[in-house]
């Protein structure tokens, strides 16, 4: 394929990766602005090392996790005569509507002898898996049989084929998943278990010194840059692309009767888990009769501002994934390299770093910006673009490069070619990865925290605020409404790909 | 002379060279075939002429008009790829009008579409969608996409890879009819040499690069440029042989040249239908047309019937000859000799000779 870029999709591409490494670009000046010294002195303290080994360590296990419980479950749903399959598609993608400290609070407030690293790693998973499970189920569902039943025919079981089909979509669903967890804030200190992000936000709250923050959250980049790369190599020199249409035609799996009742019992356990059990601690809450006395009015305000912002921020966030999904799919330059992985960075920044480093530049630079509702969707933007960079590139990946050729032929340049053909076949790819983004906007916590402008109050404030306080009984409704909103399109993401 | 001229085209993939200095031409309206092996750049060579691949050196030209340097869109070259990769979220009239100018008049454009289904026999299916037809169907769909905008030539890379056999025969024909009906310039890529015997109306034989020969196809099949082109293009029995005076002495005798080479040590190639078996009683025959030049009848070459190969229309003969030597013959119709059977070998017609290399 072409080896030169259209400067049409590389100028924005770049604009997208400069607005997702201003950040680091700010870690690093207020890392070394107090002075060199003070800058080791942060990082060689013996406790620098055990945060490390503590964060790595929870996101090892809960991407480990991740994996199993994705792709099993995708397989299942796909591939099987699981009974209910339908029903279970839609259950395994709605734990994305759960936001995380949501899911924490209700263990906890029922629990309260599971905090800390278990604590941590079984919410962390509950809440994650869907990154796995959601681009598996897209492949799955658009792999060719034939290839599967080449291996039968040969001797050889359908797992390798499928196995070596899904890595793809298990290595970019792993690696969300283990920047999730590095990046995760709520959780962890419901669940009173020190990592990085927890002891950035505690650094920067507690003094005025904000070097120790800047350089924990300068490792915490490093850190993660280094999962980027594993995952690039991972990925290799394979080319992807299917080549002539996409199979229409579909095989199933059928089980023997003991297996059928294990998978049911897996999915029906991993579904009452993740999605049944906060459910129940909500409704606990609710009922408790603590959560009476709600204003409306306050409650109506907090939907409409949830909804704008997190909207706003998809919209922005799937049209900046478009280039740079399109360039990573399709070029394999040092730019679009470039452009591809310093858009995963944005991810990698716990919330709280860069929503201070926007407030940084909105107070130096756009002062009118400050405290308003752009600065907090330029953040959401930053923050969830790998998400959609992620589809965007998922799905160009799957139409192949002949079909550009072929509408070049036809007198389409590069960019038209892109627009007719490449696009509107990328189209559900993109679509998913706006409602990802949207679903995550919503729930996002310590940016919103920060950057909100002042009086304007969404679910996920209000839940913190109240759960600080430790009035559960008054959180409940905000976190129902929030799982209710946030539940539409899961629900309609895992009616689509089931 | 307009159509395709492509001259000296030079190209290397990350220092490995594919093609070096392959050049072409292929006249207004026919229909040429460039034959070759896989890896021999023949794709390449297509995919420049495209406008996907620059070239390192060398030139293109379309009806007279330089397009080296021009992008895919400027070139007004038509191409179906190998699985014919249509559009698959659009119908099939909208596949075909993909190439029309965009804002003409809406009858003009599915006046075009239809002229064009209707070119490769598919009138009535412009409503369709692309997964709803069969592969044949859609490598005709894709033929009249590229017919569509009138293009200077239309590239058919390997088109029929995918189809089955059965079925090959049939769209062949349908798809050299449509395209001589458009009057179009046509080249096919392929590596199947009865494909481009039958098809085309130009054979350019490829070889490491480089169009090694470039004729009709009765030609290429008679005068081999050289040994490579003689076993590629068709059958043939190569066996040593020293030529001397246009005659060349091998296991099967002294044999006319079909043209005076250079004296010496080198190979004879001979087609399997040149090849005549006799029952071994018989006495060989002299006279006229008897390719054996001067040969005593009691040397006559003699061999033992090894394998017999029945195809419906001809059969084929392997025969072991008397000194080991071993010879592949083709005969007409139901095969008369047996395995076991001792047979005298004759050659019918002059022989092609090649010197050695070096």
């Amino acid at each position: 394929m072409a080896r030169h870029i259209p400067s049409a999709l590389l100028v924005p591409a770049a604009v997208t990766a400069g607005l997702s490494l201003a950040p680091v670009a700010y870690l690093v000046v207020r890392a070394v602005e107090g002075g060199l010294p003070a800058f080791a002195a942060t990082l060689f303290r013996s406790r620098t090392a055990e945060l490390a080994v503590r964060s790595i360590g929870l996101a090892v296990v809960v991407t480990a996790l991740c994996v199993v419980l994705g792709l099993s479950l995708a397989w299942l749903v796909v591939r099987t005569d699981l009974p209910g399959r339908k029903v279970f598609g839609v259950l395994a993608a709605l734990p994305l509507a759960v936001p995380s400290y949501v899911a924490a609070y209700t263990w906890i407030s029922l629990f309260p002898e599971i905090s800390g690293f278990w604590g941590s790693v079984l919410v962390l998973t509950l809440c994650c898996y869907p990154y796995v499970y959601l681009p598996a189920t897209a492949t799955l569902s658009r792999m060719d049989p034939a290839m599967e039943e080449v291996a039968l025919s040969l001797g050889r079981g359908r797992a390798p084929v499928v196995v070596r089909q899904l890595r793809p979509a298990a290595a970019a669903g792993g690696l969300l998943v283990a920047m999730y967890v590095l990046a995760e804030f709520g959780a962890v200190s419901i669940m009173r278990f020190d990592v990085f992000t927890t002891q950035i936000y505690t650094a920067y709250r507690a003094s005025f010194n904000r070097t120790p923050a800047a350089v924990l959250g300068l490792l915490l980049v490093l850190i993660t840059l280094l999962i980027v790369l594993g995952e690039a190599r991972s990925r290799g020199k394979a080319a992807y692309a299917l080549r002539g249409a996409p199979a229409r035609r579909r095989t199933t799996v059928r089980m023997t009767p003991v297996a059928r009742v294990a998978a049911t019992g897996w999915a029906a356990a991993v579904a009452a888990l993740a999605v049944g059990f906060p459910l129940a601690g909500i409704g606990y809450w609710l009922l408790d009769g603590s959560s009476r006395g709600i204003d409306a009015a306050d409650l109506g305000e907090s939907v409409a501002a949830t909804l704008g912002v997190s909207a706003a921020g998809a919209l922005l966030t799937g049209a900046l994934a478009v280039p740079v999904g399109i360039i990573a799919a399709r070029h394999r330059t040092w730019a679009a390299r470039f452009v591809e992985q310093s858009s995963y960075v944005g991810h990698a920044l716990p919330g709280i770093v860069i929503a201070l480093s926007l407030v940084f530049f909105a107070v130096r630079y756009a002062y009118p910006l400050y405290q308003q509702w752009p600065l907090l969707v330029l953040a959401y933007a930053v923050l969830f673009m790998p998400a959609a960079v992620g589809a965007v590139r998922a799905s160009v990946v799957q139409s192949p490069p002949v079909l550009e050729e072929v509408a070049r032929s036809l007198g389409r340049g590069p960019l038209g070619a892109v627009r007719s053909v490449t696009l509107p076949l990328a189209l559900p790819g993109v679509a998913a990865g706006t409602a990802l983004v949207f679903l995550t906007a919503m729930k996002e916590l310590p940016a919103t925290l920060l950057l909100r402008p002042t009086g304007m109050d969404t679910l996920a404030t209000q839940l913190w605020t109240q759960t600080g306080s430790g009035s559960y009984g008054a959180a409940a409704p905000y976190a129902a409404l929030l799982m209710l909103l946030a539940a539409v399109p899961g629900f309609l993401l895992g009616r689509r790909e089931a | 002379m307009s159509g395709l001229t492509v001259s000296g085209i030079v190209k290397a993939f990350d220092g490995a060279p594919v093609l070096r200095g392959a050049s072409l031409s292929v006249r207004e309206g026919s229909f040429a075939a460039v034959l070759g092996p896989s890896g021999c750049g023949k794709t390449t060579l297509l995919r420049i002429v495209a406008g996907f691949e620059r070239a390192d050196a060398g030139s293109v030209s379309l009806g007279g008009r330089e397009v080296t340097a021009l992008p895919p869109e400027k070139r007004r070259v038509g191409i179906v790829p190998q699985e014919a990769a249509l559009f698959p979220h659009l119908s099939v009239a909208r596949n075909v009008g993909f190439g029309l100018p965009r804002g003409g008049s809406r009858a003009e454009w599915s006046s075009r579409v239809e002229e064009c289904l209707e070119l490769v026999g598919l009138a009535g299916y412009g409503s369709r969608m692309p997964h709803e037809l069969s592969g044949g169907q859609q490598q005709r769909v894709a033929l009249a996409r590229a017919l569509a905008p009138r293009p200077g030539v239309v590239l058919l890379d390997e088109p029929f890879n995918a189809l089955d056999r059965s079925l090959r025969g049939v769209v062949r024909d349908e798809v050299r009819s449509a395209v001589k009906r458009a009057g179009a310039t046509c080249v096919l890529v392929t590596h199947d040499q009865e494909e481009a015997l039958s098809m085309a109306d130009v054979v350019a034989v490829m070889r490491d690069g480089l169009i090694v020969q470039s004729d009709t196809p009765a030609e290429v099949y008679a005068s081999p440029v050289d040994l490579g082109v003689a076993t590629f293009v068709g059958e043939a029995v190569v066996l040593d042989a020293i030529s001397s005076g246009g005659v060349a002495s091998c296991a099967l005798g002294r044999l006319r040249q079909r043209s005076n080479g250079v004296a010496g040590a080198g190979f004879v190639a001979l087609r399997p239908e040149q090849v005549t078996l006799t029952a071994g009683s018989a006495l060989p025959a002299d006279g006229a047309g008897n390719g054996q030049a001067g040969s005593p009848a009691s040397a006559a070459p003699r061999g033992r019937v090894a394998r017999v190969e029945f195809f419906g229309h001809d059969a084929a003969v392997t025969v072991t000859m008397d000194d080991g030597v071993v010879i592949r013959a083709r005969t007409r119709g139901v095969a008369v000799h047996q395995v076991g059977d001792m047979v005298e070998v004759g050659v019918d017609g002059p022989v092609l000779f090649f010197p050695a290399a070096g």
